[in-house]
């Protein structure tokens, strides 16, 4: 039963990045829109994150604008679609002129990311009823109009009745992970910045999202000191796996002949 | 509720080359890697 929940997990990933501004430009930003609960009771408020990139060179602007009625960032376009990719309508608002909202002023420099941003797109559209839809949304690149748009990846979020499908699709647990380094810890905004040599270790926060006891003893590895029940996966700027240490192997060698 | 640990990523992975280095960690969803795997977000370091 719970083989399609990484299915499901996988649904709630952004995987698939188009961008309609020009095909012939880098377009200076990307969007990722994520779920941490792809499918869901039907009734209950749909959330989704979703996270700017600064890919140019240059600062861009990340000023959010949430609306105070339907908690949904105004610097962005919706569009959601059900089963038969029908664009759904939004939800008529009765004085629309009356909406009001904060303004957030951000800036992002090369390369960061803003926070992933949670946005109650169930404020904007009616998913209260059983059935499939496609989220995906986009943003203008700049005021002029021949720029185009940046599309996010498309999501599926699945609304039904079936609690039992709910339960077996929400992740039992959540991992946060934030980086550390001499007395420093790392934000969403960007790259954690170290100097080589320097020890680097991550702090993990298991929380329970289940309604069952999760095991959070920890089991150390005796020459990492790393908690073996984790896996981590390490990676360079290529995407190719990092080697550990081979010291380790030998220490560890040393310490299994004299045990 | 929740439960917090630390781990030394640098001692068991080589870290020391400048470069951005992606960290991710997860972790079986029930015991078993073959029912699904709860993945954290993935952190960049940047190590210069």
């Amino acid at each position: 039963m719970r083989i399609s929940f990484l299915l499901l997990l996988l649904a709630g990933i952004p995987v698939l990045t188009s961008r309609s501004a020009s095909q012939n430009q880098q377009a200076p930003f990307s969007i990722a829109i994520s779920t941490d609960t792809p499918v869901i009771k039907a009734g209950s408020d749909v959330w989704i994150k979703i996270q700017k990139t600064n890919l140019s060179p240059h600062d861009i602007d990340c000023t959010a604008a949430p609306s105070n009625a339907t908690a949904v960032d105004r610097k962005y376009q919706y569009e959601v679609r059900d089963s038969n990719r029908i664009p759904l309508a939004k939800i008529s608002k009765t004085h629309p002129e009356l909406e009001s909202g904060s303004i957030w002023p951000c800036t992002l420099k090369p390369g960061q990311s803003t926070p992933p941003n949670d946005n109650r797109i169930s404020g904007l559209y009616d998913l209260s009823h059983p059935g499939k839809f496609e989220i995906q949304i986009s943003q203008d690149v700049s005021n002029n109009p021949k720029a185009g748009v940046v599309k996010s990846n498309t999501i599926i979020l699945t609304v039904t009745n079936n609690t039992a499908a709910v339960k077996n699709a929400t992740p039992p647990f959540k991992l946060t992970i934030d980086p550390y380094s001499l007395g420093k810890v790392g934000t969403e905004s960007g790259p954690f910045v170290v100097d080589a040599g320097a020890e680097v270790g991550i702090d993990i926060v298991k929380t329970n999202t289940s309604d069952v006891v999760q095991d959070c003893a920890p089991v150390h590895d005796d020459v990492s000191g790393l908690d073996e029940k984790y896996q981590y996966d390490v990676r360079d700027s290529s995407g190719n796996p990092v080697t550990k240490h081979t010291d380790l192997h030998t220490l560890h060698d040393v310490e299994c002949s004299c045990g | 509720m929740s439960q917090a640990s630390v781990a030394t990523i640098t001692k068991l992975y080589d870290m020391s080359r400048p470069g951005i280095y992606t960290v991710q960690v997860s972790q079986p969803a029930s015991g078993s890697a073959a029912e699904g795997l709860v993945k954290s977000k993935a952190v960049k370091i940047k190590v210069q």
